[in-house]
């Protein structure tokens, strides 16, 4: 069973690889640069800095290379580092920052009649991600007791476009927005030294610079 | 004076080249006739240029329709006569056209407008002769063949000389777009009598040019008899130029004889009202540019015509003619030699056309008639190996009508062709095919078309109608058993390759190779589908069953023929992303590919219509040629684009116009295989140029005005789901992007089309959107 899975993952991989798909002139790989940015939300937050103070700013990097499989499909691997800040805006003081970091199969499918990768998309993506929580007025964080970190799997669903600047840069401004498969509970104590805000979905605006490869 | 010396001079040079020429043109091996020298400055200048140079005179207009309508027509003017000038059609620097210059000169003697004037000869076969705003006067080959002296042409050329000076191209527009509008005199005239006012006017205006052409004429000293038969020229315009009858000897061997009732004995009366009413509502009205070609034969005036009836235009002319006295009376001014041979060159090419078009039957009367002159000529002996040739294969595909002239259209002598194709039926036409083209072969043997036409045909014949052998050739004394062979052949149709068969070895040993390898091709069909040779028998034997029902049946009711045509034509007929290519990958791969003359067409579209964009549409030309040379680059990059060329390329607008030729004649064919008209020549250019394969390819980029429905939808949408607002207003006003992409490819070896591709997509047409197409297309065609 194994062995037939394996034959075929093989035989799909070479069909994929060695179809004739245009890209942009014959260009198949690119990788690219993301810088997103959270809206900034409130509310749902540690009791620990007093309610309705804080406000929470998610802002991560994503390095992504994609490869044009089919005329409208693009596959990637993409790499995510962040985070996710709290900063008492009253106060005007940072708070305590969850350090994110994930991996992430996606797909782009065209749309229209766009040939990949030129054009409008929509995104989808499966990314394992892991969060640990940073707080400098927090000892237990800070040493990084288990409590204040996690692992989980979340979903994005994105629109975009690329732009070609010349054959072979482009920028892609995009929306996308986080479905947590498995809430974002880090901690698990529900006292007021630690954090005890979950993780809802929020929207993340996205501008990039690719580099089509070959 | 010093300027009537140097016109005598030019003159006197151009009469000089034209019997030199006569000298060096050889009928018996003739080729088509191409321009020379350099490129003359109206054919190098852009399109937007020249309808820049009209600004002055758009400006000059007195109202705002005026000038609007000035405004669009020097734009679509400029334009319109690019395309005619630059697609090779137009002769320049050649006998013909000197000769032609040389007439008008003769008229025109001392004029001032003279010099705006100039005199082009058109390949077409069309009996016309147009004039533009711009003073070009356009003679077709047709015509040329058709008139009788110089005379004649010498007042064809003052009455378009008429339309340029009392400049009726551009008031015919403006009249147009007034009574379009309905402005002034036309207001609230229905749709029907704007449409009579137009024709009216355009009548009015042919009516100017006849009288003022007349003076003109009367003051030279042509011969005002050659009016009247001028007009007869347009009248009879439907009718070959010539009318030599057509003898049962040029068809009959010893063994293949035709019956009797074949042949007529009386032939219908010249009378061009009857050809009229024959054609009476399949003649399409003609824009008010194509002057001068005959729709206006009957004796009253018809409203939808945009020419008063010849007998009105020639009483006007006699009245006229009455108050001037004429001393001298002449046929010809210039040179009597030279215009008989610049007629006899457009009839050999007048024949070359009516090949390219189809028109096989009038091809064969054409040559028929010029051979009788000219009887030692290879070129007229394999027109008529090509006029048969065609015939034979649409007719045994089941495609005769598309090729076929009714009897009903033709009138004296050259009515029994198509009387006798109609009789002999797609075998009968195969067998003379046969018998005509193995003569021709015996006489050039090494010629390898005639080898190709003369297999084809016998191949088609066997293929379509042969249950055995002996189908096609039997003997005297077995007569009496034809009855029980196929029955639906005719005797003297399987009597037809008798006699070459019993008296020629050669002929008997290549007639039974051929049947042989369709044998082995059937048996191969079993075994094999995929066997190229075995699908083409698969392909024509399924249309024949059709033929064989036509060809005993060619008297079925008219309805029944027409039904059977469309589901011929439909199966001939090339459907874009067809598949054509099965089997030809070889073709595209490693070949060089030619791209020819790249087309690209900015328009935009509002309520249901809509308008080129002229000036963006030649800048777009500009730009796609770069991105072609960027993806081609990426592609195959083994490949040319022929593109219209400078000043020095004369040759290149010459192999323009060939490939044209070419693939317009392709086109027409659809997937019927058989070898062009200028096989030769196009093997040759591809030899010339070591390519393999030829693209013509169009862009165009449309951008569409979203309609008020759309508009008010958005808004109520946007209303009912206020979060989803500008998604809707985005899509309710922003305008509709289309990039349209139509290429159709042809391959040079195999003188066939392998692929006919349409990629229509709804994008804007920016320069990586349309690279990403095109990529996308020559990848494809890399793959078939």
């Amino acid at each position: 069973m194994r062995k037939l899975l394996f034959i075929t993952l093989l035989l799909s991989s070479f069909c994929i690889t060695n179809s004739q798909v245009p890209g942009y002139l014959g260009k198949r790989l690119s990788v690219s640069a993301t810088e997103l940015l959270g809206s900034p939300t409130w509310g749902q937050y540690s009791p620990r800095y007093g309610p309705e103070s804080i406000i929470n700013i998610h802002h991560f990097t994503r390095i992504a290379s994609d490869y044009a499989v089919g005329n409208k499909t693009v596959l990637g691997l993409s790499c995510c580092f962040g985070s996710m800040g709290f900063f008492d805006y009253i106060n005007d003081y940072p708070l305590a920052k969850l350090n994110a970091t994930a991996i992430e199969v996606h797909t782009k499918l065209f749309l229209g009649d766009h040939i990949a990768p030129l054009g409008k998309f929509i995104s989808l993506g499966l990314a394992y991600q892991r969060m640990k929580e940073t707080d400098p007025l927090n000892y237990s964080v800070n040493y990084g007791f288990k409590e204040y970190s996690s692992s989980f799997f979340t979903f994005h669903l994105g629109f975009g476009a690329n732009f070609f600047i010349n054959d072979f840069l482009y920028f892609t401004p995009s929306i996308e927005t986080n479905l947590h498969l498995n809430g974002l509970e880090p901690v698990t104590l529900d006292d007021y030294i630690a954090s005890r805000w979950q993780v809802s979905s929020y929207a993340l605006f996205g501008i990039g610079v690719g580099v089509l490869v070959f | 004076m010093m300027k009537n010396k140097l016109s005598l001079l030019l003159l006197l040079l151009g009469l000089v080249s034209i019997s030199t020429i006569a000298q060096t043109v050889d009928f018996n091996n003739y080729t088509p006739f191409q321009s020379s020298g350099t490129l003359p400055d109206e054919f190098r200048t852009n399109s937007y240029a020249k309808y820049k140079e009209k600004e002055a005179v758009i400006a000059k207009a007195k109202t705002k329709i005026e000038r609007e309508a000035k405004d669009q027509y020097y734009l679509e003017n400029a334009f319109a006569l690019d395309n005619i000038l630059k697609d090779g059609k137009v002769l320049f620097n050649d006998t013909i056209s000197a000769y032609l210059t040389a007439v008008m000169d003769k008229i025109l003697e001392n004029r001032e407008t003279k010099k705006n004037v100039r005199v082009y000869c058109i390949k077409s076969a069309v009996v016309n002769a147009y004039t533009t705003g711009e003073g070009f006067v356009f003679v077709t080959t047709g015509l040329l063949a058709c008139v009788r002296n110089e005379a004649q042409l010498a007042f064809i050329l003052s009455h378009e000389y008429m339309h340029y000076v009392y400049k009726h191209s551009i008031k015919g527009y403006i009249e147009t777009k007034k009574v379009l509008k309905g402005k002034g005199e036309y207001q609230n005239l229905d749709y029907d009598k704007k449409y009579l006012a137009r024709k009216a006017f355009s009548r009015e205006q042919e009516s100017e040019a006849d009288l003022k052409g007349f003076e003109l004429y009367a003051k030279s000293d042509y011969s005002y008899e050659d009016v009247d038969s001028s007009f007869q020229v347009l009248k009879y315009s439907y009718l070959p130029f010539g009318s030599v009858p057509f003898k049962r000897s040029f068809i009959e061997s010893n063994t293949f004889k035709t019956p009797d009732d074949f042949w007529l004995t009386t032939y219908a009366d010249l009378d061009a009202k009857a050809y009229e009413a024959a054609v009476n509502g399949k003649v399409e009205d003609k824009s008010d540019s194509d002057a001068d070609s005959d729709d206006s034969n009957s004796e009253d005036d018809d409203e939808t015509s945009t020419h008063p009836s010849i007998d009105k235009r020639l009483d006007a002319l006699h009245e006229r003619m009455d108050e001037e006295t004429k001393t001298t009376k002449k046929h010809f001014l210039v040179s009597e030699d030279a215009f008989y041979f610049i007629q006899k060159i457009s009839r050999f090419e007048l024949v070359r056309m009516n090949l390219l078009t189809q028109n096989y039957e009038r091809a064969l009367y054409n040559a028929y008639n010029l051979l009788q002159t000219d009887p030692q000529s290879k070129y007229l002996k394999k027109c008529v190996v090509k006029a048969l040739y065609g015939i034979s294969i649409y007719a045994n595909s089941g495609n005769m009508s598309k090729v076929h002239v009714k009897q009903k259209f033709a009138q004296g002598p050259w009515e029994q062709v198509p009387a006798l194709v109609n009789k002999l039926g797609g075998a009968g036409v195969s067998v003379w095919a046969v018998n005509y083209i193995w003569q021709v072969r015996k006489e050039y043997p090494n010629d390898k078309e005639l080898k190709i036409i003369c297999d084809d045909v016998l191949k088609s014949l066997l293929k379509t109608y042969s249950k055995r052998k002996k189908d096609f050739v039997t003997s005297y004394s077995d007569t009496a058993g034809l009855t029980t062979r196929n029955k639906k052949l005719k005797p003297y149709i399987r009597l037809g390759f008798l006699d070459l068969v019993t008296n020629d070895a050669e002929f008997k040993t290549y007639y039974d190779g051929i049947y042989n390898k369709i044998i082995e091709a059937k048996k191969q069909k079993e075994s094999s589908e995929n066997d190229e040779l075995e699908e083409v028998a698969s392909e024509e034997t399924k249309s024949t069953k059709t033929t064989k029902k036509k060809t005993s049946t060619t008297e079925k009711e008219e309805e029944t023929e027409e039904d059977e045509t469309k589901k011929n034509n439909a199966a001939i007929e090339i459907q874009w992303n067809d598949k054509l290519t099965k089997g030809n990958s070889a073709y595209i791969k490693d070949g060089k590919l030619v791209i020819l003359t790249p087309h690209y067409y900015q328009s935009k579209g509002e309520d249901g219509s809509q308008t080129i964009l002229y000036p963006e549409s030649e800048k777009g030309n500009e730009r796609l040629i770069g991105l072609l040379a960027d993806v081609l680059d990426k592609s195959i990059p083994n490949y040319e684009i022929i593109n219209r060329p400078t000043a020095e390329e004369v040759q290149q607008l010459n192999d323009i116009s060939l490939l044209n030729d070419w693939v317009d004649e392709r086109l027409d064919h659809g997937k019927l295989k058989l070898i062009s008209v200028d096989y030769e020549r196009i093997q040759a250019y591809a030899a010339k140029k070591g390519c393999d394969n030829l693209v013509s390819l169009s862009v165009s980029s449309v951008v569409e005005n979203k309609d008020l429905g759309s508009k008010i939808s958005a808004v109520m949408y946007s209303v009912m789901l206020f979060p989803l607002a500008p998604i809707f207003l985005y899509k309710g006003f922003s305008p509709a992007h289309y990039t349209n992409i139509y290429a159709v490819t042809f391959n040079f070896k195999k003188d066939r089309l392998v692929d006919a591709t349409r990629q229509l997509s709804s994008v804007r047409s920016s320069n990586f959107e349309l690279k990403s197409h095109l990529y996308a297309y020559f990848l494809n065609l890399k793959k078939i």
